[in-house]
């Protein structure tokens, strides 16, 4: 599935914007509709920073530009979080980090499959 | 108060780490590990190749020449192990598949490294020693230029 040639960085002012939570995320997240995570690392800075806390919705259907949670694909055990650069007909992402000398992605990864996918970032707290 | 409710919700929220960070110690890369631990296997190497057994009724002399033989061994096996590792970490966290568009001998540039790291572990020859450094060079050599930077090539024996 790997490309011969990799998809370019976006631009950080075309990742899309994550929003300051509002009430609608806290209620979301309040009906089991929101995953939250910690962000740890400097790889989405400046989208999120380290310590920001995030309200993931679970889809696996995304588009580029969107900021995403998905499992890694060697380490089962790790989640990463970074933006969609690409996405291919057979709905496989190309994530990469808007800070990209500090980022591990599909650089190293290759494309991710949909199944590793666990949502899209809809908000942010930043402490 | 809405938003201090967030605020220290954000706080004091305990949730699950997604990570935004680097496999490796963030971008901090040389391949002079490589060439330290290759080159402490291939010292090892010439060591063992140089000594000299002492006399089949000389005890004290062979419990020495034992001793000495076994600790060479035990750090030519443990540095050609170890220049394995830090080659395999250069590998797979350093290099990216944009470079080999200008270095599509890469993978094969390694492998055949590894390889020799193996090689020198197994046996005592001083042949793949060398060859084994002659790789490491020339990974040194791709490494700096990936970088935009000329390191000039050394050992330290």
């Amino acid at each position: 599935m790997l490309s011969s040639k990799a998809p370019s960085p976006l631009s950080v002012d075309d990742v899309a914007r994550v929003k300051e939570t509002g009430l609608w995320e806290i209620t979301a997240f309040l009906m089991k509709r929101r995953f939250r995570f910690r962000v740890e690392g400097q790889s989405m800075t400046p989208v999120l920073e380290p310590k920001d806390l995030v309200f993931v919705r679970p889809i696996n259907q995304v588009s580029v530009g969107d900021v995403i949670v998905l499992r890694h694909p060697f380490k089962t055990d790790v989640t990463l979080i970074k933006y969609v650069a690409f996405v291919n007909e057979q709905g496989a992402v190309y994530v990469l980090g808007t800070n990209l000398k500090e980022s591990t992605d599909s650089r190293t990864l290759g494309w991710i499959p949909p199944k590793l996918i666990y949502g899209r970032v809809q908000s942010r707290i930043r402490p | 108060m809405l938003k201090n409710m967030i605020q220290s919700l954000g706080q004091v929220s305990t949730a699950p780490i997604a990570e935004a960070h680097c496999d490796g110690p963030c971008g901090v890369y040389d391949p002079a590990s490589v060439r330290i631990a290759a080159e402490a296997a291939v010292s090892m190497t010439k060591k063992i190749l140089a000594l000299t057994p002492p006399a089949a009724d000389d005890a004290q002399g062979m419990a020495s020449y034992l001793n000495t033989l076994g600790r060479y061994v035990a750090i030519k096996e443990e540095q050609a192990h170890l220049a394995k590792e830090e080659l395999l970490v250069l590998w797979t966290d350093y290099f990216k598949p944009h470079h080999l568009a200008d270095y599509p001998n890469l993978h094969d540039t390694f492998w055949k490294a590894a390889k020799l790291c193996s090689a020198v572990k197994v046996e005592v020859s001083a042949q793949h020693a060398q060859e084994l450094m002659d790789a490491v060079k020339e990974i040194h050599t791709i490494f700096w230029a990936t970088k935009g930077r000329t390191v000039e090539w050394y050992t330290a024996s």
